[in-house]
């Protein structure tokens, strides 16, 4: 978004936009998380937000190919939003696609603020996929009470 | 399979409703709760042994307050989409999907819920429906 600050678009964008996602009113049980594509941890706010910031980290799953998709926004193509989004597939196996994220968000000063959020993410992607490719068991992936936890 | 993050025990102070005084006497006096306003009042004097009030003091610990007893937070889902929302937050929050959404939807959320280890309560809803199939 050209030449406006950050922290004005945040102002204008937070309380409502089209990926907030508000439930339970505004007493204490809501809730707000965010859609966007580039939020890595899916929270609306000021830090993770996608459409305030000029710096984004996307980590999504290629569902074709069991990659994940590595993106980050980049900064002087933010008038054409098509082109803004530097993307690498990650095929490799974990430790080689965690390294590739840290050095892509931290170790080149991009955000290192996002650095373990992304590798959060990364680790839930590919764990997502792992259990697609081999077929969810029916079993253990559901809720289990578990009696006599405090 | 998603654990819950709360290692709390959720306690709730008081299970019972409140009833409404004087509930029991007239058809007209329903049971939903209101607070009683009159000038000598013993329930709102809080004489011993009259009916109990209301009050702040039985809220629940703010730590395990809207938790259900599976330990999640509930979070309602339309869609697959709303979904993948909870793909980092499978610890504190589980799914119920809404009320309205067909068989051939839920299926499709369950489905992902799977892979996103993402806890379902209705999961098994309308699966009648299916096996009939």
């Amino acid at each position: 978004m050209a030449t406006v600050p950050e922290a004005l678009i945040w102002e204008v964008v937070k309380r409502n936009n089209a990926f907030l996602v508000k439930e339970f009113g505004n007493g204490t049980q809501k809730v707000q998380f965010s859609k966007e594509p580039n939020n890595l941890y899916n929270v609306n706010s000021f830090k993770f937000s996608g459409l305030a910031n000029k710096k984004t980290v996307t980590i999504q799953p290629d569902q074709k190919e069991f990659a994940v998709v590595l993106g980050t926004a980049k900064t002087k193509k933010q008038n054409q939003p098509a082109k803004a989004v530097h993307k690498s597939v990650l095929k490799k196996e974990f430790r080689r696609m965690a390294k590739a994220v840290t050095n892509q968000v931290a170790d080149n000063r991009y955000r290192p603020d996002l650095k373990n959020a992304a590798l959060a993410r990364l680790s839930a992607v590919y764990r997502s996929l792992k259990v697609s490719k081999s077929g969810a068991k029916k079993k253990n992936r559901q809720a289990v009470r578990i009696r006599g936890r405090k | 399979m998603a654990v819950p993050l709360l290692d709390k025990k959720i306690i709730k102070k008081r299970v019972k409703k409140f009833k409404r005084p004087q509930s029991d006497r007239k058809i007209s006096v329903k049971e939903n709760w209101r607070r009683p306003k009159g000038i000598d009042s013993r329930v709102r004097r809080k004489f011993k042994g009259v009916t109990l009030m209301p009050n702040i003091g039985y809220g629940s610990d703010k730590k395990t307050r809207h938790y259900l007893p599976n330990g999640f937070k509930k979070f309602v889902v339309h869609n697959v989409k709303e979904l993948e929302v909870l793909m980092m937050h499978n610890r504190t929050y589980c799914a119920e999907i809404a009320h309205n959404i067909s068989t051939r939807k839920r299926k499709e959320i369950v489905e992902r819920a799977a892979q996103l280890d993402v806890v379902v309560t209705n999961k098994l809803a309308r699966l009648r429906s299916q096996e009939d199939e």
